[in-house]
């Protein structure tokens, strides 16, 4: 009998050897068509709880709108199909747009190595939340497939009244060389009525083009708020989690304290929940975390003066962000087709589910005043949300007309 | 870290799990496809192969675990592009891929498949680990001799021999195992 060694080797698994190698495959080809298959075959997603269908289904229409209309090119149809791509990747419906999301009927200017052009293509704006959409060209091929981290995208300059948090590539016309770069920023000055936003290409960190600049207007937006009365307790426990894998922990003292959610918001980009605890003082003396104040008297690097204390804060912010992710494991959100989320295993662009949101003041948080946030990564219809439910118990929120000017 | 994320999105049906996935294993994937289709297909062809790997990751997604994502591609992007090869009345560019095993009978039973698989696994974990990575390297990931030797810095004369090692053993450890049926 004589037989393949190949074969014999079908059912081995394997992945230990470092293969690489060059190959003539596009990269940018191999995902488009595999999206088009997903599309084709499933309509943009697998069998999800209900809400999930209709965010992902959305989504991959839109992605199969854009991967089969970039056949026929012309400066408008670029711009739309790059908005098609923008919609799926907020999860706007296409019929339907939520209030928050703003459209922009630029030409586009195809651009040149010495003259490259950016267009606006979309908005969404949020509360202290800004995602723009901005069509830049020419892109390279390489840059844009995606494949390679070497490729980035970055803010050009500063941004006044604002932070630019992130930039990434949310689409690319191959035929026309342009890209559409997500730019994601945080309103400081909440009175901005519109933003200058610029870009660099990177390749190896080094910027080697620049687009822009780009006028971003900042349009109205609503929130949704109702009064809560959660108890978060807060204890030893949660602080030695807090301290995490660092060495050489100290001995804190056993204690309990208890700090209350009092306020729930939700707006189209996020929700964010008001919170009282004690304050930083209160909880150091119980804590006995000021043992923090020798270690840092002990490190070999001195501290600046406005950083002295810093870990006291530290392990105060951590052990009460331990205790919310803790409380609220189990927070849905409710809408009106019946149907609800566990908030957790809502898609996100960070790490962790109840993130430190900005302070109404300056240190505030030591005052026992504190705001966390749940961001999505696309936006929530506020037309369909009809209640949050925390720590078993629901909370209704205002129908969104109730709040007209 | 990075395989958990990306498989609890793929799970959950995100597709940003699939984007993730593609940009961590695509080049891997495409080399394997590469190696096998060259020299009798087009890269357009290998494409759709590619591609139809991921697609079996998106609708698969329930069978991959953490830690095994990338033996999971490596073994699904054989197969396509194998299958691909077979379709179009081609064969492998593999020196010496046959190997005779007289007296012995193709497995039919599934038992008996099960434990062909089992001695291929224990016979191929047993080589030594240069030896290994030259064999899995030629057999499995059909990568040519030429680009073995270059890869690993060293001649090819060397490469064959350590193949023809891996043969010898395998066909042991083959011929052992038969006999104690």
């Amino acid at each position: 009998m004589k037989r393949s060694i190949s074969d014999l080797l079908d059912h081995y698994r394997e992945d230990r050897v470092d293969l690489k190698g060059d190959t003539p495959l596009s990269p940018v080809r191999i995902k488009e068509l595999t999206m088009k298959h997903i599309c084709e075959e499933t309509g943009g997603n697998r069998p999800q709880a209900a809400r999930q269908r209709k965010r992902f289904f959305s989504r991959g229409l839109l992605v199969a709108a854009l991967l089969l209309s970039l056949c026929c090119l012309t400066a408008f149809a670029v711009v739309f199909t790059l908005r098609d791509a923008a919609r799926a990747d907020m999860g706007v419906s296409q019929d339907d747009p939520i209030r928050e999301w703003t459209e922009y009927d630029n030409p586009l200017q195809t651009g040149t190595e010495t003259a490259p052009q950016a267009t606006l293509v979309a908005t969404m704006c949020s509360g202290s939340r800004l995602y723009a959409y901005v069509a830049v060209s020419p892109v390279p091929e390489e840059a844009a497939a995606g494949t390679s981290p070497e490729w980035e995208w970055g803010p050009r300059g500063g941004l006044d009244g604002c932070t630019a948090l992130h930039l990434e590539q949310a689409g690319y016309d191959p035929d026309t060389r342009t890209s559409l770069v997500k730019v994601s920023m945080t309103l400081e000055d909440k009175s901005l009525e519109q933003v200058e936003v610029s870009m660099n290409l990177c390749h190896d960190l080094k910027p080697i083009a620049a687009y822009g600049p780009v006028t971003v207007p900042v349009t109205e937006s609503q929130a949704l708020t109702c009064p809560a009365d959660i108890t978060v307790v807060n204890t030893t426990r949660q602080l030695k989690e807090a301290w995490g894998l660092r060495p050489d922990m100290p001995a804190f003292s056993q204690y309990t304290q208890e700090g209350t959610i009092d306020q729930i918001s939700i707006c189209a980009g996020y929700i964010e929940l008001e919170m009282t605890t004690p304050t930083l003082e209160e909880w150091t003396a119980v804590s006995g975390a000021e043992v923090l104040l020798e270690l840092e008297e002990q490190s070999d690097t001195p501290l600046p003066p406005q950083l002295e204390g810093y870990l006291v804060r530290r392990m105060f912010g951590g052990s009460w962000s331990v205790s919310v992710e803790e409380t609220l494991a189990d927070a849905r959100l409710n809408y009106r087709d019946g149907t609800s989320e566990l908030i957790r295993q809502i898609p996100s662009p960070y790490a962790g589910t109840w993130l430190s949101a900005e302070e109404p003041y300056p240190d505030a948080s030591e005052d026992g005043i504190r705001r966390y946030r749940f961001t999505p990564l696309q936006a929530f219809d506020l037309s369909q949300v009809e209640s949050i439910t925390m720590a078993g118990k629901t909370y209704p929120f205002p129908q969104p007309d109730d709040l007209s000017p | 870290m990075r395989d958990a994320i990306l498989l609890e999105k793929l799970k959950r049906g995100d597709p940003k799990g699939l984007e993730l996935l593609m940009h961590a294993y695509l080049p891997y994937v495409s080399v394997i496809v590469w190696n096998i289709l060259r020299g009798s297909m087009a890269p357009e062809d290998a494409e759709e192969v590619v591609s139809d790997v991921f697609l079996a990751a998106w609708n698969q997604a329930a069978d991959l675990e953490c830690g095994h994502i990338k033996s999971w591609l490596g073994a699904v992007a054989r197969n396509k592009a194998k299958n691909k090869l077979r379709q179009r009345g081609r064969s492998l560019p593999l020196e010496e891929d046959l190997l005779d095993l007289p007296g012995l009978s193709d497995p039919i039973t599934r038992l008996e498949q099960a434990e062909e698989q089992e001695l291929v696994r224990r016979a191929v974990d047993a080589l030594p680990e240069d030896e290994r990575e030259i064999f899995l390297r030629h057999y499995y990931y059909t990568q040519p001799v030429k680009e073995i030797s270059l890869t690993m810095s060293l001649n090819e004369s060397t490469v064959k021999s350590k193949l023809r090692r891996g043969r010898m053993k395998l066909k042991e450890a083959l011929m052992k195992g038969g006999a104690l049926e």
